[in-house]
């Protein structure tokens, strides 16, 4: 089941939650407001309802930004963790930080997600460690950090279009901070155009261009290695072996 | 269960873009690309990946981290530290604040006067030994009969006494 999610955007259902209730038919943001409310009053069952939501897309973009799962999973704990306190944050406790309802609640946890991915990489960086694995960004020795990463889906992360699971892993790796946190907020986070601009504080033109450009620079970046758009890993190796 | 949670965060993200801005159709297969390694890397944890997280950070229990990553491996590490410290710290007091000043006590005195005397004693002992050696081996290398060769011992144990109650 799980391999299923991996590759198709969802079409969604109702679901059973951890809980057992079935909630958030269509998410809309009454919803989520009561959910959080639900969540910051105690119910057990809301807090799960908050992790199931949010806690994978957290990780994916952590681990995209990271390259790390255990980092990944530490970072998606931590931001929950804080989100536990400022939910349960009396006005007086902490003072502007606490989370308060404006419909706002994704745009805000996804900032708290990216500074702590921005921390971790500045605490790698003061390391002298690269914030990915250094294989992605060198995009030689066929990186791979998990096993999983090694296969290739239907041979290709884009079917017939585009390189490995690994080559496009890297080009995102190579690309600059800003680019890369709108690929990961934008792409393993889900959010909209409209959030992001939320939660880095800038015009949503911005960051569409933004965006346009970070995948522009994969495009080329990947071309460059062989394994752009329109062929595959297959067909490359075989002009090679032409030439 | 992670294609539902998939869906539901998909779904519940709805303005996720209601009239998304169109690529140019030359990025839309690395845009779809993208999206289906990010669906990779959230069906990535393991399936107790959400009870995991959300019992370790449900409201009421902040602080009770999984201790899982290689900051959380060092938590015990510092109070362990100031334990060690400050036992220590409290033996190295203990052992400075009462440094070997017996030299006065009167017991530590007798005691050693009583070993010193003791010691004397035995040598004492062991010199009669040695004239007694002696004054066998002299009486029998003269060819004396016994009631000379006893005084003559008699002799030597008495000199033996009275060199011995000199030297003490």
């Amino acid at each position: 089941m799980r391999s299923a999610a991996a590759g198709q955007p969802a079409t969604g259902d109702a679901s059973a939650t951890p809980g057992g209730r079935t909630v958030i038919g269509s998410a809309d943001g009454t919803d989520l407001a009561a959910l959080v409310a639900a969540a910051a009053g105690g119910d057990e069952t809301a807090w799960e309802e908050l992790v199931v939501l949010y806690g994978r897309r957290m990780y994916a973009m952590a681990k995209s930004r990271l390259g790390d799962p255990d980092s990944a999973e530490e970072i998606v704990q931590s931001v929950f963790a804080t989100l536990a306190q400022k939910l349960r944050a009396g006005p007086s406790d902490q003072g502007d930080s606490r989370y308060t309802e404006q419909g706002r609640f994704e745009s805000w946890l996804f900032r708290i997600v990216m500074n702590r991915v921005r921390d971790e990489g500045r605490r790698r960086r003061r390391r002298g460690e690269t914030t990915v694995p250094l294989e992605f960004v060198r995009g030689d020795a066929q990186p791979v950090v998990e096993a999983d990463a090694r296969t290739r889906l239907n041979g290709t992360v884009g079917g017939d279009e585009t390189g490995s699971v690994d080559e496009l892993r890297s080009a995102i790796a190579r690309l600059d901070d800003k680019d890369a946190e709108i690929i990961g907020l934008r792409h393993h986070g889900g959010l909209s155009f409209a959030q992001i601009a939320e939660s880095l504080g800038e015009p949503i033109g911005t960051v569409l261009a933004r965006h346009h450009r970070a995948l522009k620079k994969i495009k080329k970046d990947l071309e460059s290695r062989g394994a752009g758009p329109g062929r595959t890993r297959a067909e490359t190796d075989q002009e090679g072996r032409r030439e | 269960m992670t294609m539902h949670n998939d869906a539901r965060t998909r779904q519940h993200d709805t303005d996720r873009d209601a009239a998304p801005p169109e690529l140019p159709p030359e990025l839309v297969p690395i845009a779809a690309a993208i999206d289906r390694l990010a669906g990779r890397d959230r069906a990535e944890p393991d399936d107790a990946f959400e009870r995991r997280i959300s019992r370790a950070t449900r409201p009421g229990v902040a602080g009770a981290i999984d201790a899982k990553g290689p900051a959380h491996a060092w938590r015990w590490a510092l109070p362990i530290a100031a334990c060690l410290t400050v036992t220590v710290g409290a033996l190295w007091a203990v052992r400075a604040g009462s440094p070997p000043s017996r030299a006065g006590s009167p017991a530590i005195e007798l005691a050693a006067v009583s070993i010193e005397t003791e010691i004397e004693d035995l040598l004492f002992i062991d010199d009669l030994q040695d004239e007694i050696e002696s004054a066998e081996l002299s009486a029998g290398s003269l060819g004396l009969d016994d009631e000379s060769a006893g005084d003559l011992f008699l002799d030597a144990f008495a000199g033996g006494t009275k060199q011995a109650g000199g030297s003490s």
